[in-house]
């Protein structure tokens, strides 16, 4: 019975700070914050529009050793990338409106690092009067921190 | 009945698995049918999505052939890619020097060409996995011309 109650607890903590914490995140398309090394897996970037304001672009800075292979087509966004030398995805910028008290996902699908590691997810989130949140802080306990997948 | 309307849908199934998520090649520096009057140093492919580099082979053959008849020439040429592409060990034999691409995954992979190479028909060969999984294989064939 006592179990019972802190798995509860636990849960209700767990549903209110994925509520009241509305960073710009990356997690597993089953909504994980982890996933396993060397498989293939799909990823959705959340983010949210917290200023009244619309949010008109979305950079992802994509971490080292992370292969993107393909996106979700997303209607009312124009994504473009950058890519290194071996023609790896390294940003994705995504142009668009998020508008107020609205969220977007969007989801991309890639192959993991072959050895554990924690991937930071860093986005710059741009609203329509110029101004740049950077959730770029690998603090996780920052303002603004960039968003940790567990590589395991 | 149904065991046969099973195996039809699963078939269909695999076949669309394989129809989606390959990686395609989508540029070259070298481009397909093409006549140089020089070779290049190397030969840069440009595939849709980004590859297991250690599970792939890429290699650049001389078709010793007589033909002019186009479609001639690609049988000659699938003739030859069903021949070696499959080899280990084979670089003497090849016109290209290997891979100058490190990455163990990459969209874009460099190939070293050797140099002096003699005027005539060339074919470039692929057998690609994907970091999906997926395997592509083609090949196309270029010349070059003597001076």
């Amino acid at each position: 019975m006592k179990k019972y109650f802190v798995a509860l607890a636990g849960l209700l903590t767990a549903t209110l700070a994925s509520v009241v914490l509305a960073h710009a995140t990356v997690k597993s398309d089953m909504g994980l914050s982890e996933s396993k090394a060397g498989s293939y897996e799909t990823y959705r970037l959340q983010v949210p529009t917290e200023k009244p304001l619309d949010t008109t672009e979305v950079k992802l800075f994509v971490p080292t050793g992370l292969t993107i292979s393909t996106f979700q087509a997303l209607v009312g966004f124009d994504r473009s990338v950058e890519k290194n030398a071996d023609g790896i995805v390294t940003t994705v910028t995504w142009k668009g409106k998020i508008g107020q008290q609205e969220f977007q996902r969007f989801l991309f699908s890639a192959k993991n690092p072959v050895q554990p590691t924690t991937l930071l997810f860093k986005v710059y989130q741009t609203y329509s009067d110029g101004s740049v949140v950077k959730w770029e802080d690998e603090d996780p306990k920052g303002k603004t921190p960039a968003s940790r997948v567990e590589i395991k | 009945m149904n065991s046969r309307i099973f195996t039809a849908t699963l078939v269909s199934f695999l076949l669309a698995g394989v129809v989606l998520a390959h990686s395609y090649l989508s540029s070259s520096s070298i481009l397909a049918n093409s006549i140089l009057k020089t070779m290049p140093e190397n030969l840069i492919l440009g595939f849709s999505e980004p590859l297991e580099i250690g599970f792939s082979s890429f290699k650049v053959y001389k078709l010793e052939t007589k033909t002019t008849d186009g479609a001639k020439l690609k049988l000659e040429a699938q003739a030859l890619v069903t021949r070696v592409l499959a080899l280990k060990n084979d670089l003497t034999k090849r016109a290209d020097d290997g891979l100058e691409t490190t990455a163990s995954e990459a969209a874009l992979v460099k190939l070293k060409l050797k140099l002096n190479l003699k005027s005539g028909i060339y074919v470039v060969m692929y057998r690609v996995l994907s970091v999906d999984t997926h395997i592509t294989q083609d090949f196309f064939t270029f010349s070059l011309s003597s001076h």
